[in-house]
Formats: C-alpha cells, sequence, structure tokens
C-alpha cells in the first residue's frame, strides 16, 4: 500500500454545534418499533460555496455530507434510516434491537466531542458566521433514546420527536 | 474528495487488524474493539470498489480510534 499522508483530511470551513432529533418507525420482520433520538451533529460549513459536512457527536459512528446545510442533513437522516433499518433486521428480535441502538446513539469519539463542545464556546461568544437556524440552550443537555414496540398503526402518534434541527449554544 | 473502497479496506487491514465488515442493505458497518462505524454503500446497494467520501473515512478513524495511523496510510485518490 502506497504511504501518502493526506492532504484535505479535514473539511473545508469553520464548526458549529447542532442539536438534532429524529423520528420514525422501523418495520423489522418480527417487531414494528418507534425511535425517537435527541443527538449532536458538528457542522463544518464552506463558507465559498455553502457546503457542509456532519460529524455525529450523538451517535458517533455516522456522518454525511451536502451541497448546504439542509441537504447535509437531509442525507445524515436519509443514512440514519438506513442504519437503524439494517440493524433492525439483523437484531431479529425487539429487545436486541433496543440494546443496540442504545448503545449506537450513546457512542462518540473524543475528538468530535471536544469539535462540539469548541463550537458552544464559540456560539456563546456570538461569534460571527452561525448558521441562522434556531438556537438552542446546551446547558445541561444529554443525548437521549426512547423507543418502544408499535402494536397498531394508530401507536405512532406517540412519537414525540418531531425532526428538527437547532444550533447549540 | 473520494477514497475507494478498497483502499479503505487496506487501511483497516493495516491500522485496524482483526476488524469485521459487515454489509447490510444501505450500509457498510465496520466494527473493531467494541466500536462500530458505519460507512455508506455504493450507488444501487453495491459494496465492491466504490468511492466513499474522504469524510467518513475520517469519522470511520475517529471513531475506531485509528486516526493517526490511517492518516498516514490512506492514499487518496481524488476523483
Amino acid at each position: 500500500m502506497e504511504d501518502v499522508v493526506l492532504p484535505n483530511w479535514d473539511p473545508p470551513g469553520e464548526a458549529w454545534p447542532l442539536t438534532f432529533s429524529y423520528a420514525n418507525v422501523v418495520d423489522a420482520e418480527s417487531f414494528r418499533a418507534a425511535v425517537g433520538i435527541r443527538g449532536a451533529l458538528v457542522a463544518t460549513i464552506d463558507s465559498a460555496d455553502g457546503s457542509c459536512w456532519l460529524d455525529g457527536v450523538y451517535p458517533g459512528g455516522a456522518a454525511a455530507g451536502g451541497a448546504s446545510l439542509e441537504d447535509a442533513h437531509a442525507n445524515f437522516r436519509e443514512f440514519l434510516t438506513g442504519i437503524i433499518g439494517d440493524m433492525a433486521a439483523d437484531c431479529g428480535a425487539f429487545q436486541a434491537f433496543r440494546e443496540w441502538l442504545r448503545v449506537f446513539v450513546m457512542s462518540t469519539d473524543q475528538t468530535t466531542l471536544d469539535s462540539w463542545k469548541a463550537g458552544v464556546r464559540k456560539v456563546r461568544s456570538n461569534a460571527p458566521g452561525a448558521p441562522n437556524i434556531e438556537r438552542r440552550d446546551s446547558a445541561g443537555w444529554t443525548p437521549s433514546l426512547t423507543i418502544h414496540p408499535v402494536l397498531s398503526a394508530d401507536s405512532v402518534s406517540l412519537i414525540d420527536h418531531p425532526h428538527s434541527t437547532q444550533i447549540a449554544a | 474528495m473520494q477514497v475507494a473502497f478498497k483502499k479503505v479496506v487496506a487501511v483497516l487491514e493495516k491500522c485496524a487488524p482483526g476488524y469485521e465488515l459487515k454489509r447490510t442493505t444501505h450500509s457498510i458497518a465496520v466494527k473493531y474493539h467494541n466500536k462500530t462505524a458505519f460507512l455508506p454503500k455504493g450507488g444501487h446497494g453495491r459494496a465492491g470498489n466504490h468511492q466513499i467520501e474522504v469524510g467518513h473515512v475520517r469519522k470511520m478513524a475517529r471513531t475506531l480510534g485509528i486516526v493517526d495511523c490511517a492518516q498516514v496510510y490512506v492514499s487518496m485518490s481524488a476523483r
């Protein structure tokens, strides 16, 4: 294998901390589950063209990019939906899927977490250039997961995690 | 900036001995030392030698704790 030091290992642009909510109903062969996630992302936005790369903080095992913050977030949600659906099918039973999802959502890496925390300090200091989206006080914020089996189509309305994205302050 | 999937596998061979790859319908799960990162599959659900955004590789390396090794040994192939 060639030994080449990576150029452009980090995405161009400035990093900003986001929180997001995700909700979905997952259909597997042996169960149906309502899933709600409150997670965090680091958004690196290239001021030259507005393109954005999202690194998962919680869950830490996923990332996505796009031509804009909105585009990247849509791609991240799509990727997340694919991962969760795949693992629901793979786990087979609801209890195993719930445990897998808990570990997945709560897993992070220190580098991305540190970047998110640095971003929060930057937002709190009112640094210019932050994405113009809803601002959320992240003091005391923690990631969370809600998951429960869905027994009928009517139960889907129990999900209390509407899709949303905020900049963490 | 993208990296060929076979290069990602080569990085894992070098930097994450004992890693496991699991291909599912929409993604590829990479497991190493009880940590799991997910890479996207190629178009139309393929997982052959497709191209992967370098950001996914970087995040995978961070998640698996192999950044120092991966950053040296990834061979970039811009498309």
